[in-house]
């Protein structure tokens, strides 16, 4: 009985997802069985489409761009949060977190407005900073709960051994947190890669992957859709298995290391 | 230049809160001092503003004969064991004690030659090529000490660095230490709130309370002659007695609930209400016989332990309003004596430690 509920919510799960996949492929323009065929056709004609081609290319400069600037500002924040005691350490750990309450659609409107209100111009600039804005929290917060586990006497032994506090930094903090950091990152780039809401909000003329999937709706229902959903959906799931990897990769490196005899 | 370390007036307050008072500590060259007392006498501030951690408040530090007050950490010639080791996790054993020679630009060869040695003097030269959560708690704790040992600072500061350590492996440390500063001869810093750690380490015990300096000295003199009731209650075991010195009694005799006794005072004592500190080893207890000689006195007991080497007694005396702990070196084929019996008890006049109330 638990095995049946089990295949049904499975199914119920994955079903659409399994569908759109296989209709990515199909030969024919028509959306419902009978299913007449496995064709590339429709992949082609994404990848030899301009509007697709741009769109991908602006998501990847948002996500790239907004990544690095939530990794710079969420390192400091982060390192800032592992030396605050107290009262005024747990108010600013739920100012950095709070945004993930907000709404899109408030952050969406409130950007616009202030966009207008210092005269910027809504463009792939004000996307980025919309996109930094929605990470920052999840970035936090990922990194924060291990860097609870970070023993600050790493960082007085460093000093006591003669590093100036920027080399302790660099020689003895930074390698420890940076796997953590370079694996929230990545976090931080399939989340804007997705991110739609305040996107629709904040950009000008330009459009970015999710964008252009939903102006391909209301146009007509182009077959293309199932590729280009299926195309994000793979570089989605591609990119949070790296930043599994990458956040794992260091412990087997060391360990391959060690498997290799001494000198 | 035979001192290490010079401190002068350092007082440490956060806020309202004084951690250290005034204090005036000289640490001999070569020398092992303890740092010892209960937690929140300052003895980690102290240690932490001697590394540079903490600045103070008032006062000079002066290392090596250089003042050292507004030096950060990275320019003292001081290298410290922390208590949780804080050896790099992402650095193998031997990076990790070549971390200090590294930062020194130190030719490779030297480094390579100086960090064997440390490790060898640790006795962990086999496992240069481990990585830090492969380590035993003791060996974790070796290879701290070869990372700062390797240094060759002018003062090694320990932070409690036997805490972590389960009791045999703390034991067979001690002695560890002990050896690598007699072959290092570097001036070791050791904070503990362990009396038996100081005790057997330490050339000179530096006992502090509430911030303060009660009392420094050697362990024999901390233990016999203790200068402050805290400092009597501090170390080892020991029956604090209520009395009166002097005065009605007479000059030179002391008045205990169980007797009067010929007391010639080492330091010069007001009349009047005292504390008598008297050690369990120096009371001699035997069966109850006849009559009492002088400095015996009776008692009843109450119960005992025997632990091997010692039996300790429970004593009730003076009618039974006071109880005395007292300890004997049983032989074979002695008998420990019952709950109950009556005892005579001789105690040493001359051992008391005689402290105004």
């Amino acid at each position: 009985m638990i095995r049946l509920f089990t295949y049904i919510y499975m199914l119920f799960l994955y079903a659409p997802v399994a569908l759109i996949v296989l209709f990515s492929f199909h030969s024919s323009p028509s959306l419902s069985f009978p299913f007449e065929g496995f064709s590339m056709r429709w992949y082609e004609q994404l990848l030899g489409s301009y509007d697709f081609m741009t769109a991908l290319r602006n998501s990847a400069i948002v996500g790239g761009a907004s990544a690095v600037l939530t990794t710079i500002l969420g390192t400091f924040s982060a390192l800032a949060l592992m030396r605050m005691k107290g009262r005024f350490k747990s108010i600013f750990a739920f100012l950095n977190f709070a945004p993930i309450a907000l709404p899109g659609l408030f952050l969406g409107i409130a950007l616009v407005i202030l966009f207008s209100l210092i005269g910027l111009p809504r463009s792939l600039l004000t996307v980025i900073i919309g996109h930094t804005l929605f990470t920052f929290p999840f970035f936090v917060e990922s990194v924060r709960s291990r860097l609870e586990y970070f023993d600050l006497s790493y960082e007085e032994a460093a000093r006591d051994l003669g590093a100036s506090p920027l080399k302790a930094f660099w020689l003895v903090t930074l390698p420890i947190i940076g796997p953590t950091i370079a694996g929230a990152a990545i976090l931080a780039i399939a989340l804007s890669l997705d991110e739609f809401l305040i996107t629709i909000f904040v950009t000008g003329s330009e459009t970015t992957l999710p964008l252009l999937i939903l102006s391909m709706i209301r146009r007509a229902v182009d077959p293309s859709i199932n590729a280009a959903s299926v195309f994000m959906l793979t570089l989605t799931i591609a990119i949070i298995a790296i930043a599994g990897l990458v956040m794992t990769m260091r412990r087997r490196r060391l360990e391959l290391e060690r498997a290799e005899p001494a000198e | 230049m035979t001192n290490s370390i010079e401190l002068t007036g350092i007082s440490k307050s956060y806020g309202s809160l004084t951690a250290l008072g005034k204090v005036d500590l000289t640490v001999k060259r070569n020398e092992i001092l303890t740092l010892l007392g209960p937690s929140g006498c300052g003895k980690t501030t102290l240690m932490r503003i001697i590394a540079g951690f903490e600045q103070p408040t008032t006062g000079k530090v002066v290392i090596d004969g250089k003042d050292s007050t507004s030096l950060a950490p990275e320019q003292r010639p001081v290298n410290m064991v922390f208590q949780k080791y804080a050896l790099f996790p992402h650095l193998d054993v031997f990076d990790n004690v070549a971390f200090g020679l590294r930062l020194k630009k130190t030719p490779k060869d030297v480094i390579k030659r100086e960090v064997i040695k440390a490790l060898e003097l640790v006795q962990l030269e086999t496992y240069k090529n481990r990585w830090i959560s492969e380590l035993s708690g003791g060996q974790a704790q070796r290879v701290a000490l070869a990372r700062a040992l390797v240094n060759r600072p002018a003062v090694l500061l320990l932070d409690e660095p036997l805490a972590a350590l389960d009791l045999k492996i703390r034991h067979h440390m001690l002695n560890e230490i002990k050896r690598i500063h007699e072959e290092t001869s570097t001036t070791f810093v050791y904070v503990t709130h362990d009396q038996d750690e100081a005790m057997i380490l330490s050339d000179r015990v530096v006992l502090l309370n509430k911030g303060g300096i009660e009392q420094i000295g050697g362990p024999e003199e901390m233990y016999w002659s203790p200068r402050t009731l805290f400092a009597a209650k501090f170390f080892g075991d020991t029956n604090i007695v209520g009395g009166t010195y002097g005065a009605s009694t007479g000059e030179g005799q002391i008045q205990l609930p169980f007797g009067r006794f010929a007391h010639a005072p080492k330091v010069a004592l007001q009349a009047g209400p005292v504390n008598v500190s008297i050690r369990p080893e120096t009371l001699s207890l035997a069966p109850a016989h006849g009559h009492l000689a002088e400095g015996e006195f009776l008692g009843k007991v109450k119960d005992t332990s025997f632990i091997g080497n010692r039996v300790i007694y429970r004593v009730a005396v003076a009618g039974g309003t006071l109880d005395l702990k007292c300890q004997q070196l049983p032989t074979p084929g002695s008998h420990t004596l019952p709950p109950g019996a009556d005892v005579s008890l001789k105690c040493k006049p001359e051992s008391f430690v005689v402290l105004p109330a």
